[in-house]
């Protein structure tokens, strides 16, 4: 069995303790390769050239979904990924919040900096929905505060409602 | 054809609609027989929920609309952004108005909690862009920019949620799905009108517009114990504890919701309104039965 790793991002959600402990539950013989960073096809190809032609019986791969599939097109063979992937997220005290989808077109700027896109469960770019919860929490998300609730607060404090009411398109 | 709404809030006569929705299932007599009790006790529209987000998922509020029609009743459409798409909204919207249901409700609709809690939220358009695609539309354009074969009319109508805290975030959206194209508003189920008038006359200060005259103020007669239970955990919706006690302690409570929904009717019309929705839950002739005591009014 081959195991890689990225060796940059994973080390960000897990310790390299945690890496070591995940390898050592699985009983088997295990080639490990690090990557820096996989979802860098020139780095994914250099470090995985050696390994080209071989066969090897499941390739474990320690990374996001992207570094996962990088590494199977470039060696094919069983990729098996050990991760589930999240989306962009922020890590605080050990918890991930996603903020950001990736959606190739950042208007956090008309929204006093929170991307509501990413952030309101119902991704309403023109928010709130018509059931804030009391105390300004979330329908969706009864945990968490209303997203358009911040929007508004900090848009308030900056003097700068009347950007609240602007109909934004995308 | 002209909504029949908008005629009714043109010409300042106040305008009564009764909300309700089919039966689970294709089987629509008793959906009928509803409708046409509806009609004869002079709703002048009935709006259909259709697959709300709380309850169970009934069949479309478009099929309602055209089984509507087919017995002369003027319907009155919901669009929940929740549920459809773009296009699957563009294509509800051309068809709402090929059959002259031309009235439309739209809102965000709220997470799903029904009996189809697995199905995929969809929130593609917001009611604010909702608005705007129905202005796009009525101007002959598909959202592509295609030209439409003919213009339709369509009349849209978003929610006031009166009782968000804090409110003045509910003024900067309703003023903003107001400046995108909404024609009218609806409120949720209320229990008393001082959030209400307080929300309007916030509005007018704020806004330098008076919207009173737009507003469709929605009710429900709390006709039992379990009426009042249902709606706790419903985010909008705010029953005053000392109307649930009245209730409560009242033996005919069904008489005494009948009769406390009527007298906000009255009341909404003598703020000056444009109209009272009357929602009947699980009791289908309760709407019918407050018309009748609202008599002529």
């Amino acid at each position: 069995m081959l195991f890689v790793e990225c060796a940059l991002c994973p080390r960000w959600n897990f310790s390299k303790e945690s890496i070591s402990e995940l390898v050592k539950r699985i009983p088997a013989n295990l080639l490990p390769v690090s990557v820096p960073v996989l979802c860098s096809v020139e780095q994914a190809e250099k470090s995985l050239a050696p390994l080209k032609g071989k066969e090897f019986d499941s390739i474990l791969v320690f990374a996001c979904g992207v570094g996962a599939q990088v590494v199977s097109e470039t060696l094919g063979g069983r990729v098996i990924p050990l991760l589930d992937t999240k989306q962009i997220s922020k890590k605080n005290l050990g918890k991930l919040e996603e903020y950001c989808e990736g959606c190739d077109n950042c208007n956090i700027h008309e929204t006093a900096g929170i991307c509501v896109k990413t952030r309101c469960p119902k991704h309403l770019l023109n928010g709130p929905c018509e059931s804030i919860l009391e105390g300004g929490m979330c329908e969706a998300k009864p945990e968490m505060k209303c997203v358009w609730v911040s929007v508004y607060e900090k848009m308030k404090r900056e003097n700068r409602l009347s950007d609240f009411v602007k109909v934004r398109e995308k | 054809m002209v909504s029949y709404l908008r005629d009714l809030l043109g010409e300042l006569e106040f305008a009564f609609t009764a909300e309700t929705a089919p039966e689970l299932g294709p089987g629509t007599d008793d959906f009928v027989k509803r409708l046409r009790a509806l009609k004869k006790a002079k709703y002048h529209l009935v709006s259909l929920r259709g697959a709300p987000g709380y309850g169970p998922e009934t069949m479309s509020s478009l099929a309602a609309a055209s089984i509507a029609r087919r017995y002369h009743v003027e319907p009155v459409i919901h669009v929940s952004c929740r549920n459809r798409n773009t296009a699957a909204i563009q294509a509800d919207l051309l068809g709402a108005s090929a059959i002259e249901a031309e009235t439309v409700i739209v809102r965000s609709g709220a997470q799903n909690k029904s009996r189809n809690a697995g199905a995929r939220p969809v929130y593609d358009l917001d009611p604010a862009r909702a608005f705007k695609l129905v202005s796009t539309l009525n101007n002959g354009k598909t959202i592509a920019g295609e030209p439409l074969n003919q213009k339709p009319q369509l009349f849209a109508g978003g929610v006031i949620a009166v009782n968000t805290s804090p409110l003045e975030i509910e003024l900067l959206r309703v003023r903003r799905n107001s400046m995108a194209g909404c024609d009218f508003f609806i409120t949720n189920p209320l229990f008393g009108l001082s959030n209400l008038k307080k929300f309007l006359s916030e509005y007018e200060r704020l806004f330098g517009e008076a919207i009173g005259k737009r507003v469709i103020m929605t009710t429900l007669p709390l006709a039992s114990a379990e009426a009042i239970n249902s709606l706790k955990g419903i985010p909008g919706i705010y029953v005053p504890p000392e109307v649930e006690q009245t209730i409560n302690a009242e033996e005919n409570k069904r008489s005494l919701g009948i009769k406390f929904a009527a007298l906000l009717v009255k009341e909404a019309k003598k703020l000056g309104l444009g109209g009272a929705n009357v929602i009947s839950v699980g009791d289908p002739n309760i709407a019918v039965e407050v018309k009748e005591r609202l008599g002529d009014l």
